[in-house]
């Protein structure tokens, strides 16, 4: 199956997912005792789903994933906990999506553009996203949630978009890798 | 991706420096980035600088890839970016370069009240503004429109919203384009678009969205203030907001169904975010329909929450509309593509101007300039973070002969959101702000966090750029005493 190769900008460096067993320095054992930045962050018992990348106006994650599939359901897990605390939200309806792209990257950027649209235009809050199948280019997923409610669910930012600038997906030699920005 | 960019800066003037175009093979022009070397440092941090120079491979660019000093990182375009393409030329419209949020703008507003009048009140009132008008992720417009409705502001804008009853003709002639663009076309929208747009006229959004409450504290151009409507001490309002989710998935539509267009066209491009199409082409013009019913809505909106905001402070003050004296000095618009008359070589052409980030700033004698400015300059609106102060200038003619009419539009930001949360931790930034006389309101206190004024650069050393280089001359300075954010 072929990768699509970031147009822009491409790096020759490879992309390592951490190891579990890296140290976690002091500033950011604190940084992850604070609630509002735990959320952001899945400290992650075995392989971390996501991680942050800082960005000077929005924010960005890079999500990893023994397969395809488990890669674009960390994608959209980053990108949910940008959104609102899943915990906050009851996984009580179960929507179904099929999307399509040309390429991984742009199967990645309709993806997650698609539960922003759910979510924005059909006032929806998801909890849970379980990706069943990635096979050139086509996903299938189902989403789990409920009506959007504002009086319960801990909404955090309005994602405007999601865009293909520094969008890639890559393989090392142990996962897959995904980076993607959305614009605040 | 590393943040830092090395590339070559060559100083022009104190206020520009060049990135010229053999720095990359493919630039057409050379990119240049209005900064003083204040700015110099912060330009580096990120990669803005190589958006600049991606900017440059547009067909039929004009003169140079430009960038205001309020420049960062965007997506296709950096924030802060201008650039002119001539559609004689095969010159292209890139919805990258209007952005998602498309026509994000600002109105500024004078009142009769002043700071006397106010002392002791700032609070209450931010909170009267909080709980009236919508605020903040998922809320819906506290006046409804039906869909046949937003179908008619979509194509006619702020017009429809006045003879709704809900503001004065006097507003039209304030707002940039008379708050409607001439040609949208609502069949170039996307039924997602509508949906996702649906009950959000009205609405202020989130992230750098803002209702200020600001007072005049100092005056630089004691003429022009006076033909503003403004004198020290003065009360004055500032609403910055644009097309929420209907602009945002407009803009999505167009960088998706447009990825073909570059190879269609022959067009190579640095980066998939910069997708364009040629202005005379299909693509193109259904582009341009569409990101125009976009703008008309974003004007709808800021004229709809101007309507609630002038409520509030009638209720508030139980005053008059016309005792209040809440009358709009100018709406401007920083995220849009406008085709407009420029001179280019000595000949007057229509180019399609991308505006990214930055306010369109015509000088005296302009005839699109409001005849009660015209002896002035179109106002320019500058708002800086919520802890020190915004700007109001007028254009000038140097911006006609080097930026295609064109300023800066805010301060800029200095911090990534994760960093402004991490030096908030262990602070109040809401106290920081109360202890300096400013009252701020938002649904999430994160969203304050990550917009503390620590996060932006000083609006006064990028507006001091936009002055010394001519582009705009400051009118006035005011300091914020109240905001709401979503």
């Amino acid at each position: 199956m072929g990768l699509t190769s970031p147009v822009y900008p491409p790096r020759a460096q490879e992309i390592k997912p951490r190891a579990r067993e890296r140290r976690v320095p002091e500033w950011n054992r604190r940084l992850l005792a604070s609630r509002a930045v735990r959320a952001l962050h899945c400290m992650g018992t075995m392989d971390k789903p996501f991680e942050i990348l800082e960005h000077t106006a929005d924010v960005g994650i890079r999500a990893f994933g023994r397969t395809l599939p488990e890669l674009y359901e960390n994608a959209a897990r980053g990108m949910l906990e940008v959104l609102l605390d899943p915990a906050s939200v009851r996984p009580v309806e179960e929507e179904t999506v099929v999307v399509t792209g040309t390429d991984a990257v742009d199967l990645l950027v309709v993806w997650l553009h698609e539960i922003l649209l759910r979510t924005d235009a059909r006032k929806r809050a998801f909890a849970q996203v379980r990706v069943s199948e990635v096979a050139e280019w086509r996903l299938v997923a189902t989403l789990s949630g409920e009506a959007l409610d504002r009086s319960r669910h801990e909404l955090r930012a309005e994602i405007k978009g999601v865009p293909y600038y520094g969008a890639r997906v890559a393989r090392t030699a142990s996962a897959w890798v995904a980076e993607v920005y959305f614009d605040i | 991706m590393a943040n830092e960019w090395n590339g070559p800066l060559e100083r022009m003037d104190p206020w520009r420096v060049r990135i010229p175009r053999e720095y990359k093979a493919g630039m057409r022009t050379d990119g240049i980035i209005f900064a003083d070397e204040r700015l110099v440092e912060s330009i580096r941090k990120d990669q803005a600088a190589e958006q600049v120079a991606n900017v440059a491979f547009l067909p039929g660019i004009q003169a140079a890839s430009m960038a205001m000093p309020d420049i960062h990182w965007g997506y296709g375009f950096p924030i802060g970016g201008v650039a002119a393409t001539d559609p004689a030329e095969g010159g292209v419209i890139s919805p990258g370069g209007v952005g998602y949020d498309i026509n994000c703008g600002v109105r500024a507003l004078r009142t009769n009240l002043d700071e006397k009048t106010v002392a002791g009140r700032v609070q209450a009132l931010v909170g009267a503004m909080f709980r009236d008008i919508p605020t903040g992720v998922g809320a819906t417009g506290a006046i409804r429109f039906t869909d046949a409705e937003e179908r008619h502001i979509v194509a006619e804008g702020c017009a429809w919203i006045v003879r709704r009853g809900l503001g004065r003709p006097e507003d039209l002639e304030h707002t940039e384009s008379g708050g409607c663009i001439e040609g949208a076309d609502p069949d170039a929208v996307s039924p997602r678009a509508y949906e996702r747009g649906r009950g959000q006229v009205g609405t202020l959004g989130s992230g750098n969205h803002f209702i200020e409450v600001q007072v005049v504290d100092e005056i630089y151009d004691a003429e022009a203030a006076s033909v503003f409507g403004l004198a020290a001490g003065g009360v004055t309002v500032m609403i910055h907001s644009g097309s929420r989710g209907f602009g945002y998935e407009i803009c999505d539509n167009y960088v998706h169904s447009l990825q073909g267009a570059p190879g269609k066209y022959g067009i190579e491009l640095p980066d998939r975010q910069l997708v364009c199409a040629p202005v005379n082409s299909n693509e193109g013009r259904r582009y341009l329909g569409a990101m125009r019913c976009a703008a008309n809505y974003a004007w709808a909106n800021r004229q709809v929450l101007m309507h609630l905001t002038r409520q509030v402070f009638e209720h508030f003050f139980k005053m008059s509309p016309r005792d209040l004296g809440m009358d709009l000095i100018y709406d401007v618009a920083h995220n849009i593509a406008k085709l407009e008359r420029h001179k280019v070589g000595g000949a007057e052409r229509t180019l399609c101007v991308h505006r990214k980030g930055a306010t369109r700033a015509f000088p005296p004698g302009h005839p699109e300039v409001p005849e009660v400015y015209r002896a002035i300059g179109q106002p320019v609106i500058i708002p800086g973070d919520m802890g020190r102060y915004s700007f109001l200038l007028v254009g000038q003619p140097r911006a006609m002969e080097e930026t295609f009419g064109s300023a800066c539009h805010g301060a800029g930001r200095l911090l990534s959101r994760t960093a402004a949360v991490r030096s908030a931790q262990g602070r109040s930034i809401r106290k920081e702000l109360e202890q300096k006389g400013i009252f701020a309101l938002s649904h999430d206190r994160r969203g304050l966090d990550e917009e503390q004024p620590a996060a932006y650069k000083d609006v006064a050393v990028v507006v001091d750029v936009v002055h010394g280089a001519g582009l705009a001359k400051k009118v006035c300075r005011m300091r914020p005493l109240g905001v709401i954010k979503g």
